[in-house]
């Protein structure tokens, strides 16, 4: 019926011809360079051509290149967020529970086994998204937005902050819940959600313990507890 | 326009690109390892992050079954073991990428710039030839897409550099010389203890932020210089290896250093090889045997050589001297070690050293990275080691050797 050989002989001639090889290598370049062209607006620092063609560079990028590599960028982060949780069951209360400096502990007790980390980053990343919204603390952004909230751009990042807040508050009732049902309280019902965010002592007075820096609060207040099935 | 044609399609980076695969991959296992045991918590049905959209033609979204969920993430750990042993060609690429992007999409709130760039990296990896064997022949089209792909690799991490330093110039933080004190002080990064150790001192602070600025806005040049691309990527390397151990941030660091590995030409990495090994048999080191240091340096060699491919001679036998002469070279001269090769080239001082320890294996034919340095440095340095032999000498001058190969133990130390 199909003679194999024969069909491999033509694929090789074929993948080997010159009218193959000239299209595939134009095509490799335009690929290249549309798609490299793309990501560098993507990519750029805000400017005009960047919101001119946001909604374009984003349907291109979002979800296959989707990337963010100015967390440390124009300001690096320089706040340290700590997740703090009351449980409450019944009639009994809890004292506050310091569930990041528990995560800590323990990775800094483990530093090869790096599971911790991706707790850490879980609370971390969930916290901060409640605190900021959508993104870090971009000053050009923030700035634009402030000044011109009612650009598309801006609305658009504003409908994403509030959903991605709305998201971060589900997930930290789950990791409070978590850290009462570790913490003595099998049957859990309410959770009160603390985000401590320490502004430590800035550069020149780097000697001063983190406590001489000045903390905000945000709290979520008692609402039920949140569970993810039976613990393992 | 054949030739060119043909260039462009002869494969580049083929040594590079198995082993970015290898690397990636068992990143990627080191991930599902570690976090085997909460991977319930990460990633299934019930996980923290469960309210986050996920894609929906994900195959981890088909079931709400923590048992089906399991059945997902263990094709997902089988298709990276395959990944790593090179089993499948682009079918298990292409997998690979998948279950890694469906995998970091059930839980974005624990992926770092590692995970986003494996993720797209991947996927150009789709493209390229990564099996690593280069006496296979590829067609014309395939090494045009292999090069394409390691082409966009090559670009898509000199704009991930470029990005974050352009956004840093712009940060107060940068200007002044202190972003790094803050990163290091932050709860998430401190955990190490060793960044207190850095922002002690503010001259570090000043030099690491701003050398971290200029190293990242001059990747893409530098890389692209054949003048200094060897800086750049050794700069890099330390980049990373630093956030690693000061930061913790070991999979991010070990996803990056992985893409540095296509950035390295085949030719480089068959020099790097051939320097690393080398077939020493029958060659015969000549040594000062009245210096203690020497023969101690030799009994080591002795030891370490598991394939006895050395065979050792005292400068001081007749042996050694009718060995050198015949080379016509001063025999009376002991201040150097030999190594005379089965071939008839004799090398001295810091090269034979060099050659010595290329032919114990690992991991002490890493020394021969002392290559790179000038001749004349390295020599210099020998000729320290060399005048000051005699000294604290555990041996004076032992017995004559008259005979071959063995060396007898010192009568009186």
């Amino acid at each position: 019926m199909f003679d194999l050989t024969r069909i491999a002989t033509m694929t090789r001639s074929v993948l080997n011809s010159r009218s193959t090889a000239i299209a595939v290598a134009l095509t490799a370049c335009a690929a290249l360079v549309i798609h490299f062209s793309v990501l560098a607006v993507y990519l750029s620092p805000l400017n005009p051509l960047k919101l001119a063609l946001d909604d374009e560079v984003m349907q291109y990028v979002d979800p296959l290149f989707t990337q963010n590599w100015h967390l440390f960028a124009p300001t690096p982060v320089n706040t340290s967020l700590s997740l703090l949780g009351k449980c409450r069951e019944q009639d009994l209360e809890s004292e506050w529970l310091d569930i990041t400096y528990g995560t800590l502990k323990q990775l800094r007790a483990k530093p090869f086994l790096q599971s911790h980390s991706y707790l850490a980053a879980l609370q971390q990343n969930i916290m901060r998204s409640y605190v900021y919204g959508l993104d870090e603390p971009d000053e050009l952004l923030f700035n634009l937005c402030i000044e011109e909230p009612e650009i598309e751009y801006c609305r658009t990042r504003a409908r994403a902050s509030d959903k991605a807040r709305e998201f971060a508050s589900a997930g930290l009732a789950r990791l409070v819940t978590d850290a009462c049902l570790d913490n003595g309280f099998p049957h859990v019902d309410s959770v009160h959600i603390r985000i401590a965010d320490l502004e430590f002592p800035r550069f020149s007075s780097r000697f001063l313990p983190d406590a001489a820096g000045d903390a905000r609060y945000a709290d979520i207040e008692w609402q039920p507890s949140l569970t993810g099935g039976p613990r393992q | 326009m054949m030739m060119l044609l043909r260039n462009l399609g002869n494969p580049r980076a083929r040594i590079g690109a198995a082993l970015l695969r290898i690397s990636l991959g068992m990143a990627m296992l080191y991930e599902y390892a570690i976090n085997y045991s909460q991977r319930h918590d990460l990633w299934g049905p019930d996980r923290v992050a469960r309210e986050y959209p996920v894609l929906e033609f994900s195959p981890y979204t088909w079931s709400a079954s923590a048992v089906y969920f399991d059945i997902v993430l263990h094709v997902g750990i089988l298709v990276a073991f395959l990944f790593v042993m090179g089993i499948g060609g682009r079918a298990t690429t292409c997998v690979m990428w998948a279950m890694t992007w469906f995998l970091q999409d059930l839980n974005n709130l624990i992926g770092d710039g590692g995970d986003n760039i494996a993720r797209i990296v991947l996927l150009y990896m789709i493209f390229a030839d990564v099996s690593g064997r280069r006496e296979r022949s590829v067609s014309l089209v395939s090494g045009l897409l292999h090069n394409a792909a390691i082409l966009a690799v090559v670009i898509q991490v000199s704009m991930l550099y470029l990005s974050t330093g352009m956004y840093k110039i712009m940060g107060e933080y940068w200007q002044n010389g202190v972003a790094l004190y803050y990163i290091l002080r932050v709860n998430s990064y401190s955990w190490t203890g060793l960044g207190e150790l850095l922002y002690a001192n503010e001259y570090i602070v000043v030099l690491l932020t701003y050398a971290t600025v200029l190293f990242e806005i001059a990747f893409p040049f530098a890389l692209f210089n054949r003048w200094t691309r060897r800086s750049i990527l050794a700069a890099g390397v330390l980049f990373h290896l630093g956030i690693a151990v000061s930061m913790g941030l070991v999979a991010f660091s070990w996803m990056m250093l992985s893409l540095y590995f296509v950035f390295v030409s085949d030719r480089e990495y068959e020099r790097v090889k051939s320097l690393l090994s080398v077939d020493a048999r029958e060659s015969v080191v000549l040594y000062d045997d009245a210096c203690g240091l020497c023969g101690r340096f030799v009994g080591f060699v002795r030891q370490a050589d598991g394939a006895e491919r050395l065979r050792y001679l005292p400068l001081q036998g007749n042996g050694a001297k009718h060995l050198l002469a015949s080379r016509g070279i001063n025999a009376e001269r002991l201040d150097t070690i030999y190594v005379v090769e089965s071939g008839g080239r004799v090398l001295s001082r810091s090269s034979a050293i060099i050659l010595i320890m290329r032919c114990l294996g690992w991991p002490w034919c890493l020394a021969a990275a002392a290559s790179a340095f000038p001749e004349r440095l390295r020599d210099a340095a020998y000729d320290l080691f060399a005048q000051n032999r005699y000294l604290g000498n555990a041996c004076s001058m032992s017995s004559r050797y008259e005979g071959e190969g063995e060396k007898k133990p010192c009568a009186r130390c």
